[in-house]
């Protein structure tokens, strides 16, 4: 099965990447030595690629390395048992567990104040008064 | 190993390479230090993915193709063309032409082509068929030969 200006082209990654079968790579260098237009276009594909891998740009500044580094790290020793205590799974299953619950009950416990304290806000800015938006 | 070291040897390890592309793909340096702190804010939220993909580049490209990604789908202003007379003059902007591409476009031909990264590991992160990113390989080839020979 010969080669044609289209077939190449649909397998240009893999020709490019030298993963073809060689005998389909020969088939298609014979191809470029017979059609100008696409021996052309594979020379143009071979600049491109030249020219992204030559591609710079400016390497990670050093300010950038320690403001991400001190950030994140900071953030995770607050958040994450395991980096500062070293504790066991089950134990901060039981920290994290009571923490949470005990956040529930603490707003729990507020809510029928919540109300009160209201009420003293606008008083203690003279208001005529006490808004019932609730 | 501590969060800690985990972090510093993310950044030894692939600090140069996520910034690089993200000056690549976002020209604002204050918006690329901006990214380049998020993708690795999600490094370090995200680690227990790991074990999900085969090496732990495809799960870094995963992280950073999907930050910039969210973010230049919002801000990404596809310019024209400078009108220049010759291909060699064209090439001398080359950097111009590669940013007209989209990012996905960008993105994939560095990760390939600058980064030597092989397909299967790139499809493999972005949850996406083999096939179809060669074909998306080739076409943004072919769009940049166009612009610049056509």
């Amino acid at each position: 099965m010969g080669i044609n200006c289209f077939k190449w082209q649909n397998q240009l990654s893999d020709y490019l990447d030298h993963s073809l079968p060689q005998a389909l790579e020969k088939e298609i260098n014979d191809h470029f030595n017979q059609c100008k237009k696409c021996h052309a276009l594979f020379k143009h594909y071979q600049i491109l690629m030249t020219q992204i891998t030559e591609l710079s740009f400016s390497p990670l500044p050093s300010e950038l390395k320690k403001k991400s580094f001190s950030h994140f790290s900071g953030l995770f020793h607050f958040f994450t048992f395991s980096s500062r205590w070293k504790l066991p799974w089950y134990l901060q299953t039981f920290f994290k567990l009571t923490f949470f619950l005990g956040g529930i009950f603490f707003i729990l416990s507020i809510a029928p104040n919540i109300h009160e304290w209201l009420k003293k806000f606008f008083t203690l800015f003279n208001s005529k008064k006490f808004p019932y938006f609730f | 190993m501590t969060k800690k070291k985990q972090i510093e040897y993310w950044l030894l390890t692939y600090g140069n390479f996520i910034f690089e592309c993200c000056t690549a793909l976002i020209k604002d340096p204050k918006n690329t230090h901006w990214v380049f702190q998020i993708i690795f804010k999600n490094l370090s939220l995200k680690s227990k993915k790991i074990k999900q993909f085969p090496t732990e580049r495809s799960w870094v490209i995963k992280i950073l193709w999907d930050q910039l990604h969210n973010f230049l789908s919002q801000n990404h202003i596809h310019s024209l063309k400078k009108p220049t007379l010759n291909p060699q003059a064209r090439l001398q902007h080359f950097d111009f032409y590669f940013q007209n591409l989209s990012p996905e476009d960008q993105m994939l031909l560095l990760l390939k082509q600058k980064y030597q990264i092989p397909f299967f590991e790139i499809a493999f992160a972005l949850h996406l068929p083999e096939s179809s990113l060669k074909f998306q390989y080739q076409q943004a080839l072919k769009m940049l030969e166009l612009w610049i020979w056509a």
